[in-house]
C-alpha cells in the first residue's frame, strides 16, 4: 500500500500532481510514520505563507500534534476516538457510538465515522484530502473497506468481499499464489471476526501485509503512476451508463434488438404501408426555391406535408410525440404499433401474421424493397 | 455536458432536430444525405449545405449508428444452411441475434475518446514490474497496541 503526504500551495487546483517537486516537500513512503493524502491550506485571513509549518507544529488544545493525527489508527477504539476528538465532532461521535454494539463490526464503525468525518468538514481549518479528487477518495475508500464501488453513484456495498478476481476483472494480475487471504481485506476480516473476548482484540493474530518492497521510487514516477490508477477509476466512472452516452446506445441497442419477436425471425415485413407517394425508392427531391419559407413545423404540418410529400406516417401526431418524447412508455408503445406491418409472403401481404421492428433483413430482401417502393 | 439521454430527449431544441431527421434524412443514402434540406428553416434550424458540422453532426452520427444496426439485422439468416424445420430455424436465428446483438452493443460501449486509453493493465505494467512486488511478511500485532 502507497502512503503518501503534499502540501498543496494557496490557489493550487487539486488536479493532478504537481510537476515542481519542490512543492512535494511533505512527501514520505510507507516507510515514514506520517499518513497519506494532500493537505490544503486554509481559505481565510488566518492564511499565511508558512502555513505548512505552522500546521505541522502545532497542537490541539489536549496536546495532540498534527503528526500524531496523522499516524492514529482507525482500526482501534482509541484510534476512532481520538479522530473524533482532533476533529471537533466528538460529541456527536459519543452520540452515535450507544448505538454500537458487540456485533458492530470495526469497518462499520470506521465508516459511520467518515461520514461524520464528512458531515463536520467545516470544523476542520485544514483539509487532509488523498490527491486528484474524488476519483483518488474513492479508490481509497475501497482498499479501506474491500469494498466493490458503484460507479454510478460512487457508493460502495460488499464490505470485506475483495479477493484475487476483483482485481483480475480490473486488469490487474496478482502475482502467482495470492489467495484471498492475502488481501488486504483479509486485514480488516480479522478486526471483524474479532470480539473482545477473542479473536483481533484478545490475542495475537497472523495478518498478512502487501507493501512498497521498494522506497527509493522516484517522485514523478509515483506520482504518475498514482494519475494513471486515477484515470483508471475516472474512466471506470466515466464509463459507466448514465455517464457515457455510447453505453446508452448499447443500451438501449441491446434491448431494442433483443425484442424480436419469433415472428419477426422467420419472416419478412411488407413495408408497403411506408411506400413514398411518388412510387419511387426515393422520395421527390424539391429544390430550395420552390419551397416556402414561411413555414412552421408546429402550426404547418399540413402545408409542409403537400410540399414535400413524404410517406404519410411522417406526418402524423404518433411520429411527432415520439420524437418530442422517445422514452414516454405510451409515445414508444405507439410508434411501434403504427410500424406494426404484415408479413410478405410469396410477394403479397398476409395480414394473419403482423410483424413489429426490429425486422430481419437481408441484402436480398433490401433490393427487392426497394423496387417495390419501400 | 452532463446529461442523461433521458434529460436530452425532453429539450425542445433537440426535438426539432429529431423530427427534421426523421423526417427528411431517413430515405436518401450517401452524399446526399450529407446536405441540409431547403425546408431546415421550418424547423427553428439554420440552413446548412453540410450536416456533418456543427450541432447537426448528431443527425449523420445517427444514422451512422442507424446503419450499423441494420447491418447487423442482414446477418441473421447467415447460419441458416439447409434448415428446413421452422422451430429449429427460429432456435438458429435467435442465437444469431443475441450473438451479434452482443457484439454491436460492445461496439457502441468502446465507441468512445477513452477506448485507447491505457488501461490499469499499462499502469502495472509500467510501474509494478519495477517497483511494486507482492511480498508477504508476518506482522505480530499485541493486543495491547490495539486497545
Amino acid at each position: 500500500m502507497i502512503f503518501l503526504f503534499f502540501k498543496h500551495c494557496k490557489g493550487t487546483t487539486n488536479d493532478g500532481p504537481n510537476e515542481n517537486v519542490d512543492k512535494l516537500k511533505y512527501c514520505s513512503s510507507s516507510l515514514t510514520t506520517v499518513g497519506w493524502g494532500t493537505l490544503r491550506p486554509p481559505n481565510d485571513d488566518s492564511y499565511s505563507e508558512d502555513w505548512g509549518v505552522r500546521i505541522l507544529e502545532s497542537n490541539t488544545k489536549e496536546g495532540m500534534s498534527f503528526e500524531q493525527y496523522c499516524v492514529l489508527n482507525s482500526c482501534t477504539e482509541d484510534g476512532l476516538n481520538d479522530i473524533a476528538k482532533y476533529n471537533d465532532y466528538q460529541e456527536e461521535w459519543n452520540k452515535t457510538k450507544q448505538t454500537f454494539n458487540d456485533n458492530t463490526s470495526m469497518a462499520e464503525k470506521r465508516f459511520v465515522l467518515i461520514k461524520l468525518h464528512a458531515k463536520h468538514r467545516n470544523k476542520r481549518k485544514y483539509h487532509l484530502d488523498p490527491i486528484e479528487g474524488g476519483h483518488r477518495r474513492a479508490g481509497i475508500f475501497q482498499e479501506n473497506f474491500c469494498a466493490q464501488l458503484n460507479p454510478e453513484d460512487g457508493s460502495i456495498s460488499g464490505c470485506l468481499t475483495y479477493t484475487p478476481g476483483h482485481f483480475r476483472n480490473s486488469r490487474m494480475t496478482p502475482k502467482e499464489g495470492i489467495a484471498t487471504e492475502h488481501i488486504l481485506g483479509a486485514y480488516i476480516s480479522k478486526i471483524d471476526q474479532g470480539s473482545k473476548s477473542e479473536g483481533f482484540f484478545a490475542g495475537k493474530t497472523l495478518v498478512h501485509v502487501k507493501y512498497l518492497s521498494n522506497k527509493d521510487v522516484s517522485v514523478p514516477k509515483l506520482l504518475r503512476a498514482c494519475q494513471i490508477c486515477s484515470e483508471g477509476i475516472g474512466r471506470e466512472k466515466r464509463n459507466s451508463a448514465s455517464k457515457d452516452v455510447f453505453v446508452e446506445l448499447a443500451k438501449c441497442t441491446d434491448e431494442f434488438l433483443r425484442q424480436m419477436s419469433d415472428n419477426a425471425l422467420r419472416n419478412r415485413p411488407c413495408l408497403g404501408k411506408f411506400a413514398y407517394p411518388s412510387a419511387n425508392k426515393f422520395p421527390k427531391t424539391t429544390i430550395l426555391k420552390e419551397l416556402p419559407v414561411n413555414f412552421d413545423w408546429k402550426t404547418d404540418r399540413k402545408k409542409i406535408e403537400s410540399n414535400m410529400r413524404l410517406a404519410s406516417f411522417l406526418y402524423t401526431d404518433i411520429c411527432e410525440n415520439y420524437c418530442k418524447s422517445p422514452f414516454a412508455e405510451e409515445n414508444y408503445a405507439n410508434f411501434m404499433n403504427e410500424l406494426e406491418v404484415p408479413r410478405l409472403l410469396d410477394r403479397n401481404e398476409d395480414a394473419s401474421v403482423l410483424l413489429k421492428p426490429p425486422f430481419v433483413v437481408s441484402y436480398d430482401s433490401m433490393a427487392v424493397d426497394a423496387g417495390l417502393g419501400t | 455536458m452532463n446529461m442523461t439521454l433521458i434529460e436530452a430527449a425532453k429539450d425542445p431544441k433537440v426535438a426539432q432536430i429529431v423530427i427534421y431527421a426523421m423526417r427528411h434524412h431517413v430515405h436518401n443514402h450517401g452524399f446526399s444525405n450529407l446536405g441540409g434540406h431547403g425546408c431546415m428553416v421550418w424547423y427553428g434550424l439554420n440552413a446548412t449545405p453540410v450536416m456533418a458540422e456543427s450541432s447537426y453532426q448528431v443527425v449523420m452520427a445517427a444514422l451512422y449508428l442507424t446503419e450499423i444496426i441494420n447491418a447487423t439485422l442482414t446477418t441473421i439468416y447467415d447460419n441458416d444452411g439447409s434448415i428446413m424445420n421452422e422451430d429449429q430455424l427460429t432456435s438458429v436465428r435467435r442465437e444469431k441475434l443475441i450473438k451479434e446483438t452482443h457484439e454491436v452493443s460492445m461496439l457502441f460501449s468502446t465507441m468512445n475518446i477513452y477506448a485507447n486509453s491505457p488501461g490499469t493493465d499499462k499502469m502495472i505494467s509500467e510501474l509494478g514490474a519495477k517497483h511494486l512486488h507482492f511480498v508477504n511478511i508476518f506482522l505480530m500485532l499485541e493486543d495491547q497496541d490495539l486497545q
